[in-house]
């Protein structure tokens, strides 16, 4: 059943008709493009039309333009967006919880709205990137996620165990839970924001296919990579809510199975990537090959992964970015290679060093400026 | 022979004399072509003299005498040549007998052209053989309506000769009456019938009519009341004087060239610029497996070949740029350039109408230079007098219309038009450069201390300005010094007006500049919002069943909605951080980097290798606006881009950049057509451009991108900072290198900003 979608904007739908377009194609979205109104007129169309929906898009300034003659919408969509949010939870007209998506035609969104509006929306997304960096395909799937998370939300309770569709909880940081503990009498969307923000946007015990690759140490491009992480590794795969979307592996399984299956004697964390293919290779009688060092690093003891090149890396050839002080315990801190950091590439991407990294960093530079003269051709 | 019973009677066309009446009006429109034309038949007879005389022509009815010493008509000639109509001599014969002269005349056209100017014609004719001379009379008004042609009988008789050999024709009655500046413009028109001079070897090897030609004169003499006087155009000799001198052509290969020339203001003609034609030719080639639709210019003219041209440039009331000139002299000119300035075209030697005819702006001069102001250089067609020569004795490139007054507008006219204007604005740019420097010289005069010359600006001088009035204000009684603070007040206000005009003029040029720049910022915020509707659709055609064609044209949509997106994209972003006029030190690996990303794909559509070399780190510059960076990139950038393509080759652009000591550097080079030594200290001055000019008919924005301005940017921004740019030796397989250099941050200021 294709996922129903309504799609707030103040421009004009034939502007809009193309996005529209990308997004219904193949069936499975339908979007229902609606131009603002008068705030209670608005309210009045959602709550009848929400009953049939399962999410919403929206854009941030929806008075750039008049809905009709010269009356413009005087609020913005974080204000909808926080008016719903409350009417939910006062459990008022509507019973059942929603995505809310911002789609913004500003640059730098993220950067321009406060915390507390970026809370309100299980996504934002910048429409310029939109075709571009972000492909429409990836797009469906995650807005098709986020629908039928929710609707998986709206139908079980609010016991982890069920969010995250696992057995038991013993492998899992206390700290997770009890910060679980503290959210698990507050509406759906409340539970979506901290499995999506909290749990799957940042490295954590729940890695992606990079951090994946990094850990074991073998190369993506391996023939039988695919084998591995997905039948081999199969059981250790995170299966709960936007499980579709975000592809993750649980790390605690994937030490468990290291031991069991691999090697009781050998670490992972401290072995070198040569090191955990050939047992990898052995044991599993797989055709792997291991993933090579960037140029400027000592170690090949990859553990995360250089969040401007993706590349692997060891902890220790890595420069903390900044602005990640406020990590929850069981979240990783991210990092990008010492190539990168000497030389960025993406600087976008990760926006600089944190600041206790910069002493070294500049050393660095000096001990590389020493080292690499010009010379004039 | 048995006659066919069935057939009555046979008939023939018969001619209305009328006719006559109606070709003469008809095929020539004007007197001043019809004087011209009897002229010419005069050249054509191998005259050497030609004497036009008008006779009590002040009043209607007067009498035009054109006297020739050529060859003379026998009487076979005068029935067979003259008085039948449509004759093919000219065809047959197109050299003259004696001189071997192309010949000018239209065929034809000279009986009608006698026709056109009075009622009555009288032709008295002698060749050197014959004994006497024969004399024809005509008169025109016979030719009636309702007459038939062969009815109308002309007397021819023989008289004596009046002289060895030669043609007078005796115009009576002229239907029109000639003033006397009236007389000066037909004798205008018909010296300038002539090509001035020759412009190529070919010109003169084909012994083509020109001015200074002595073996062909031609006099006009006013006669009223008996009193003979004759009327001469002393101007033409002036035209040497000028300011400039533009010229160009095109080459048999169907290259374009050009060169300016100027005494005093010190341009040599070594400076050839080459003017491209630039024709945008879509070829569909073969590209990592897929047919791709490539876009390349076509520098060549496809058939312009062998034209020349050249200009005389004036800027009147502006003695004082010339060394040669007095401003009578000029203010003669001043009044004649309404009348003649212009740039007049002679195909094989003669003039064609109307090109360069006042009010004629073939070449859209006029239409595009007249509204400019603040330019310092004046350009219309009153400011130029000027020709081309096209040499086309075949015929094959160029044709002149029925009515013969005009080329037929075929595709080498417009190579024509498209090559002249080019050339003329690459002139125009290249004498604004030389005309603001002189400027500039002049409202900088230099102050000598000891062996230090120091350079005053403008704050220095208002300055001196404050200090010299507080002088004159505080000054009470000393009658002396008064005189002097007087004196020193009014040269520094002086200088100040002259240093001020040139800001201003400067000024306004960044306003326009400025004013595009936010249409281009509000267009691109306007457009940035289209991207993700149109890569929408693409998404869902791409899922669709195409056939081969249309999977094609999908990927040739995709690859050209990338690089637009790209570029909106990243005009958005910089008109973004224009927003805040915050100053941050910027990192030179991370600026380029970007920059890198940014035009990838334009260099990849124009096979351009992109190179980039670091050496040292923290390549920090003083606190500057991140758009100013991308300002001086892309200028660079495009001069690499036009460089390339002028050197035809496959391009290759490195930038280095580094740290040495206190400052960083960026070296930018490419692989293209290099700088001249002598322009490498000119090209960061204002309005030197040597890029091709664009088409005639060019846009606003076109015309921007060749405006002179970009490397001027570049400097001024560089300067701004403490900075320098030059143009250094460049590395090994490269041959431009521009090389920039910043003061690095200080280390409070790398605190500050978190660096």
């Amino acid at each position: 059943m294709a996922c129903n979608y309504i799609y707030i904007d103040d421009t004009f739908k034939d502007i809009e008709k193309g996005t529209i377009n990308g997004l219904e194609n193949g069936g499975e979205i339908k979007i229902d493009f609606l131009k603002p109104n008068t705030w209670e007129e608005l309210l009045n169309i959602l709550m009848g039309k929400l009953q049939t929906s399962n999410g919403l898009l929206l854009d941030l300034r929806l008075g750039e333009i008049p809905f009709e003659g010269e009356k413009r919408a005087e609020y913005k969509g974080s204000t909808l967006a926080q008016e719903l949010r409350t009417r939910i939870k006062e459990k008022k007209i509507i019973s059942f919880d929603f995505p809310i998506v911002l789609i913004s035609g500003d640059a730098y969104i993220k950067e321009s709205l406060d915390k507390t509006s970026c809370d309100l929306f299980d996504a934002i997304i910048e429409k310029e990137k939109l075709g571009n960096e972000i492909q429409y395909s990836d797009f469906k799937k995650q807005l098709i996620s986020l629908a039928t998370g929710y609707q998986e939300l709206n139908r079980i309770e609010n016991i982890i165990e069920k969010v995250l569709n696992i057995g038991d909880t013993s492998f899992i940081d206390i700290r997770v839970l009890d910060a679980y503990k503290k959210i698990e009498a507050e509406p759906k969307h409340i539970i979506a924001r901290f499995l999506l923000k909290d749990l799957l946007a940042k490295p954590s015990f729940l890695i992606d296919e990079n951090f994946l690759s990094a850990r074991l140490g073998v190369n993506q491009k391996s023939e039988d990579w695919s084998t591995l992480k997905n039948k081999i590794l199969e059981h250790t795969k995170y299966t709960g809510v936007f499980s579709d979307f975000y592809i993750r592996w649980w790390m605690p399984l994937l030490e468990m199975w290291w031991q069991k299956e691999i090697s009781d004697k050998v670490f992972l964390r401290n072995s070198s990537a040569k090191q955990r293919v050939e047992l990898l290779s052995e044991k599993l009688k797989l055709k792997l090959i291991p993933v090579e060092k960037t140029e400027k690093s000592k170690s090949d003891c990859f553990w995360t992964v250089c969040k401007a090149t993706l590349k692997p890396i060891d902890t220790i050839d890595g420069f903390v970015i900044a602005n990640q002080d406020d990590l929850y315990p069981w979240q990783e801190k991210e990092y990008v290679c010492v190539d990168e950091a000497l030389r960025p590439t993406k600087i976008d991407s990760w926006k600089g060093v944190a600041a206790l990294e910069k002493n070294r960093l500049q050393k660095l530079k000096e001990l590389y400026s020493k080292t690499e003269q010009r010379i004039k051709k | 022979m048995e006659q066919d019973e069935n057939i009555l009677e046979t008939i023939s066309f018969r001619v209305d004399a009328g006719l006559i009446d109606r070709l003469g009006r008809e095929l020539v429109g004007r007197a001043e072509t019809a004087v011209s034309e009897l002229v010419k038949n005069s050249y054509d007879a191998d005259a050497t003299t030609v004497d036009v005389k008008f006779i009590n022509s002040n009043e209607v009815g007067g009498t035009l005498k054109i006297i020739d010493n050529g060859l003379g008509m026998t009487r076979a000639e005068l029935v067979k040549g003259f008085m039948t109509i449509s004759s093919t001599d000219k065809i047959h014969n197109p050299k003259s007998a004696r001189y071997e002269r192309s010949k000018a005349g239209r065929k034809g056209i000279g009986r009608f052209a006698t026709h056109r100017l009075g009622s009555q014609l009288t032709i008295i004719t002698q060749t050197k053989a014959s004994e006497k001379a024969l004399k024809l009379s005509i008169n025109w008004d016979d030719y009636k309506i309702d007459t038939d042609l062969i009815s109308i009988k002309n007397s021819i008789e023989e008289t004596e000769k009046t002289q060895e050999e030669g043609t007078e024709l005796i115009i009576d009655t002229l239907r029109e009456w000639w003033s006397e500046s009236e007389i000066k413009r037909i004798y205008r028109y018909v010296s300038d019938l002539l090509q001035p001079d020759y412009l190529s070897d070919r010109s003169r090897d084909l012994k083509l009519a020109k001015q200074t030609d002595s073996s062909f004169k031609v006099k006009f003499t006013q006669t009223i009341n008996e009193v003979e006087r004759v009327i001469a155009d002393p101007d033409q000799m002036l035209f040497e004087k000028a300011l400039a001198v533009i010229e160009g052509y095109v080459d048999a290969t169907n290259d374009g060239f050009c060169s300016v020339s100027s005494l005093s203001l010190d341009l040599g003609d070594n400076n050839i610029i080459p003017i491209l034609y630039d024709k945008e030719i879509e070829t569909e080639e073969l590209i990592d497996g897929e047919n791709k639709i490539v876009v390349t210019k076509e520098p060549k003219y496809e058939k312009l070949t062998n034209v020349h041209f050249k200009a005389y440039y004036f800027i009147y009331n502006r003695e004082e740029y010339y060394t040669n000139i007095s401003k009578i002299e000029l203010n003669n000119i001043l009044k004649i350039s309404s009348e003649q300035g212009g740039i007049k075209l002679y195909r094989n030697g003669f003039r064609v109408l109307p090109y360069g005819e006042r009010n004629n702006d073939w070449l859209n001069i006029d239409r595009r230079y007249y509204n400019e102001s603040g330019t310092n250089v004046p350009f219309g067609n009153h400011n130029l007098f000027g020709f081309v020569e096209i040499i086309d004795s075949t015929g094959d490139l160029f044709e002149e219309t029925a009515s013969r007054e005009g080329l037929l507008e075929n595709e080498a006219y417009v190579e024509l038009r498209d090559f002249v204007s080019k050339s003329l604005e690459a002139g125009r740019n290249r004498i604004r450069f030389a005309v603001e420097k002189i400027k500039k010289e002049k409202r900088t005069p230099q102050t000598n201390t000891g062996n230090n010359i120091v350079e005053k600006n403008t704050i220095d001088k208002l300055n001196e300005l404050e200090k010299q009035v507080n002088d004159l204000i505080e000054n009470k009684g000393d009658e002396k010094n008064n005189q002097e603070y007087k004196e020193n007040v009014r040269k520094t206000v002086r200088e100040l007006k002259l240093e001020f005009q040139t800001i201003l003029d400067e000024l306004g040029m960044l306003r326009v500049l400025a004013g595009l720049g936010l249409t281009i910022g509000e267009f691109t915020h306007e457009v940035v919002q289209f991207s993700p509707s149109m890569n929408g659709d693409l998404s869902v055609l791409g899922e669709q069943q195409l056939d081969i064609t249309g999977i094609n044209s999908l990927e040739n949509l995709k690859r050209t909605i990338k690089l637009f997106t790209s570029y909106t994209a990243y005009f958005n972003a910089t008109v973004s951080a224009n927003v805040s006029r915050e100053l941050k030190p910027q990192e030179l690996d991370i600026v380029v980097n970007r920059f890198k990303d940014i035009i990838e794909a334009d260099l990849k559509k124009l096979n351009i290798e992109l190179i980039t070399d670091f050496f040292g780190y923290g390549l920090i510059t003083v606190p500057m606006h991140s758009s100013e960076w991308s300002s001086i990139l892309f200028n660079l950038y495009t001069n690499s881009k036009k460089a390339i393509r002028r050197a035809n080759a496959i391009g290759k652009i490195k930038i280095i950049a580094g740290v040495e000591e206190n400052k960083v550097y960026l070296e930018f080079l490419d692989n293209g057509d290099g700088i001249p030594e002598g322009n490498k200290e000119k090209i960061f001055d204002a309005f030197f451009t040597t890029s091709s000019p664009v088409g005639f008919d060019a846009t606003q924005d076109e015309r921007l991108t060749g405006t002179g301005l970009g490397l001027k940017i570049v400097k001024d921004i560089v300067q701004t900072y403490g900075g320098t740019v030059e143009v250094v030796k460049s590395e090994k397989d490269y041959v431009t290198c521009f090389r920039i250099e910043i003061p690095t941050a200080t280390k409070k200021q790398k605190e500050e900003y978190g660096l």
